[in-house]
């Protein structure tokens, strides 16, 4: 699997990757990056626990990283989940909190099929 | 701009997005980093050489808006200028950020090269009053030296006739104008 089909499984952008970030090593160094991060996690035990502001972070968070990583459908995802989430003031929308999960299972899946090759 | 002299704090709660960023900057500046904003109040009372501070909004122990509030109290912190780095979709959260005291806001995903633009032009133009500041407190030093000096020679004028003491007197006048030409 090269970069840009990985990217392109995920519904992310890899010309605006390469852009910001110039060069396929830098890409790939912050992918990997992203697979060891634990804001997902975070999310999932916050949205179980009813801990609202936690689980409002750790989407925020998702949203920005992946953003940054131009990962557009999970950033996109998450977005949507941080805005039901901002007012602080209901539980996560569970058709929300599995769209996000859904997006960054197929990051996580493309991401060691990317580094498989 | 001697870029070399700038040290930028990175407050960020993401590993991720501080090394994203430091990557981005670390070739042109001096960087530190905090993860969250008590650990990032405690850096900059810490390191006066702390230039501008790079600045996320949701953090656990303490968030940005509450940074930017306890650096306006602080004396030592509040010319330190901010530039907020946060995932946003609202104008609100820009508003909030700007009435609170930072100087820039800057939305991800950022495009590196207007991030090292953006921290490039404050720093430009913060620079005069930075040296200002600097002189300030140069003069400063200089002024409670003369206090002192002077108060000296108000104890000494009482025993005018004694020729040593008038001595000291002329050497303690010449020193206080020594480091008033100093002064550039």
């Amino acid at each position: 699997m090269t970069l840009l089909d990985f990217y392109t499984t995920v519904g992310g952008d890899y010309d605006e990757a390469k852009r910001r970030l110039l060069k396929d090593e830098r890409i790939i160094r912050f992918l990997l990056l992203f697979g060891a991060d634990s804001s997902m996690k975070e999310l999932e035990a916050s949205a179980a626990s009813g801990d609202i502001e936690t689980a409002f972070r750790a989407a925020h968070t998702i949203k920005g990283v992946a953003a940054n990583l131009s990962l557009t459908k999970l950033s996109s995802a998450a977005s949507t989940l941080t805005e039901q989430l901002r007012p602080r003031n209901e539980q996560p929308d569970q058709a929300l909190l599995l769209r996000v999960r859904e997006a960054h299972k197929e990051v996580i899946d493309s991401l060691a099929q990317l580094q498989a090759t | 701009m001697n870029k070399a002299k700038h040290t930028l704090l990175i407050v960020e709660d993401n590993a991720i997005n501080r090394e994203m960023l430091g990557d981005i900057l670390a070739s042109d500046y001096s960087v530190v980093y905090a993860e969250n904003g008590q650990v990032a109040l405690e850096k900059m009372r810490e390191n006066a050489a702390i230039s501008l501070v790079l600045l996320d909004l949701h953090m656990p122990v303490m968030g940005g808006i509450e940074v930017l509030d306890a650096m306006a109290e602080d004396d030592r912190l509040k010319d330190i200028p901010v530039i907020v780095v946060t995932a946003n979709d609202s104008f609100y959260e820009e508003e909030e950020c700007l009435e609170h005291g930072a100087l820039d806001f800057i939305s991800k995903p950022y495009d590196p090269a207007i991030v090292r633009l953006r921290i490039g032009t404050i720093l430009r133009i913060l620079a005069p009053m930075r040296e200002v500041r600097e002189k300030m407190n140069l003069m400063q030093g200089i002024c409670q030296k003369v206090q002192t000096q002077l108060t000296a020679l108000e104890d000494f004028a009482e025993h005018m006739d004694d020729k040593q003491a008038a001595k000291s007197i002329v050497e303690r006048v010449e020193n206080i104008f020594c480091d008033i030409r100093s002064f550039k």
